[in-house]
């Protein structure tokens, strides 16, 4: 109990007898192929991937999006961006708009999102304009 | 949302404080060892209080390193107020806990959901909220399960060491209402809603996932705000104003990025380096931050922390019936039948509740949306026994009751 999370918990402690007893099986869901497959089922040699997976499940990590503070333009136009990296290609849910709102009213400039692409590179996802600049006449 | 949850404070101290442990030795004194503890279905202060001095006598034995426990025992609507305040005791004003409050009322009232039994709080002494809907064998289990187990678990688990201070929380939640409610007066509370609705937004991401940064003392706050300026008095000399100017340097200068590494915690970059929020919106967000960094531990032992107290409510009580038979089967099985449908005719407006126990979870929402109609008119804090049920269909009841609900707090 003192030194495990829920993750750390299942991965060491999950039994056989009560996979078994639950009848656990894995449904691997990959959007590059037309079906699903049952990957591993409550046998001798789906034990390990059962556990592995369900453990996985409880991890925060692989649950909530991996958005860092990437750069701010700091002698441009303060803008804020962040990077989105992707775990097992999964993409953004549809409430990142609504976030970015809520983000630009916080930094009061510019902020975006970039998905982190396999090479290292950057693609712009979503961008929130806010601009400060004040015209001549007021 | 008002925090009235103080309905009838009942302290008690753990195993091991002799201080302020009247209430528990009173009834403990006046029951000669050995002799049974309190039967029946209706719960009383006493009755409450012998159980817990029992459970805390076996939790001893057992060697369960607990903080000490306060019992407070809430009505259906003080549970309710209670969930839309993640659980928490004191909670500063925000309009989508009044909103969660009411969509919990309107699906609790159409028997839609059936509340928890307790809530506890990772504080220090640990707080148990009990329903007053509760048997008297629900409560002791529950007490078992909530003001021991989880109890035991916020103590020693090192997620809950590592990130959150049970001895200050409350005092923090309570500078965090004043201050809010200070902003409210002073900057209109739409400016502070806009602030508070962004920070919840982005309360997932404004969480340190791997480091907690050490504890600043007041002094050594100080000391490091002396060291810095006397490093800048030190850096004035006029004679680098006279340097010529190396223009390649200025531009690697202006390729710097910045942050230099990327920063994980959204909600601390922004307290940090937001170029136009003022310094009271910067306190406001820190302090969303503070609070959700304080669940984050929560959230990642939901499995385990439940697992643990039921384990240790279930332990308690068997140990009791091994120990004391007569007196003790009562705290773990059912309440017999005869008793409820005695008391089904005495107040003669349940019919149907023998028949509860076939089907116990589905059951258990619909009682309780009746029970809550029947309340107000008897006006005593008894409880018909439609949840004597046994523990096991009360932790089924829980786990749904938890699946639905925010996933923040500890219930039961």
């Amino acid at each position: 109990m003192r030194n495990f999370k829920d993750e750390s918990f299942v991965a060491q402690y999950l039994s056989p007898r009560l996979m078994r007893e639950f009848r656990l099986f894995t449904v691997l869901d990959d959007d590059t192929r037309s079906t699903l497959e049952i990957e591993a089922i409550h046998d001798e040699s789906g034990y390990h991937a059962l556990r592995r997976q369900l453990s996985e499940q409880y991890d925060l990590g692989s649950r909530e999006p991996n958005l860092q503070v990437w750069n701010v333009d700091l002698r441009g136009d303060r803008s804020l961006t962040l990077r989105h990296f992707p775990h097992r290609r999964r993409p953004l849910g549809q409430s990142h708009l609504a976030v970015l709102e809520h983000l630009a009213c916080l930094w009061g400039f510019t902020v975006r999102i970039e998905e982190q692409m396999s090479d290292g590179t950057g693609q712009l996802i979503a961008e929130r304009k806010c601009e400060k600049r004040r015209r001549a006449n007021e | 949302m008002s925090a009235k949850k103080t309905a009838s404070p009942l302290s008690t101290e753990g195993p091991g404080h002799a201080a302020g442990a009247t209430l528990r030795e009173r009834p403990a004194a006046a029951r000669a060892r050995g002799a049974p503890l309190p039967a029946g279905s209706e719960w009383s202060v006493e009755a409450i209080a012998a159980y817990d001095e029992a459970i805390g006598r076996v939790a001893a034995d057992y060697g369960l390193d607990c903080y000490r426990h306060e019992i407070e025992i809430i009505s259906a609507e003080q549970m309710m107020d209670a969930y839309a305040s993640i659980g928490m005791p004191v909670y500063y004003n925000h309009w989508s806990f009044g909103k969660h409050f009411l969509a919990t009322e309107n699906r609790y009232k159409r028997g839609q959901m059936g509340l928890a039994y307790e809530i506890v709080i990772n504080s220090d002494p640990c707080i148990a909220y009990l329903m007053d809907e509760n048997t008297l064998p629900m409560q002791a289990l529950v007490i078992a399960h909530a003001a021991y187990g989880h109890n035991s678990f916020f103590k020693g688990n090192h997620l809950f060491k590592q990130w959150t201070s049970a001895d200050a929380i409350i005092d923090y939640l309570v500078f965090a209402r004043h201050y809010i409610a200070e902003c409210e007066e002073r900057h209109g509370v739409e400016a502070v809603e806009r602030i508070l609705d962004a920070c919840h937004a982005l309360l997932n991401v404004g969480v340190d996932r791997y480091k907690r940064s050490p504890h600043l003392s007041l002094e050594k706050e100080t000391l490091r705000q002396k060291e810095r300026e006397a490093y800048l008095q030190a850096q004035v000399n006029d004679l680098w104003r006279t340097l010529p100017p190396h223009l390649e340097r200025a531009a690697e200068h202006a390729e710097q990025r910045f942050p230099p590494e990327p920063e994980e915690n959204l909600l601390y970059f922004i307290e940090k380096n937001a170029p136009l929020l003022e310094p009271w919106q910067r306190e406001v967000v820190r302090i969303a931050r503070k609070i959700g960094q304080y669940f984050y531990p929560q959230r990642q032992t939901q499995v385990m922390n439940e697992g643990w107290a039921c384990f240790w409510h279930y332990t308690r009580c068997t140990t009791r019936a091994r120990c004391r038979t007569a007196s003790c089967s009562n705290s773990c099985s059912r309440t017999p039948t005869s008793s409820i449908s005695r008391r089904t005719t005495a107040r003669g407006i349940r019919g149907s509740t023998p028949t509860r126990s076939a089907s116990p979870c589905g059951a258990t929402c619909g009682a309780s949306a009746r029970r809550r109609t029947t309340r107000t008119a008897r006006g005593s804090p008894t409880s018909p026994a439609a949840t004597g049920a046994k523990p096991s269909t009360s932790r089924c009841a829980t786990s749904r009751t938890r699946a639905s609900s925010r996933n923040t707090s500890r219930r039961a």
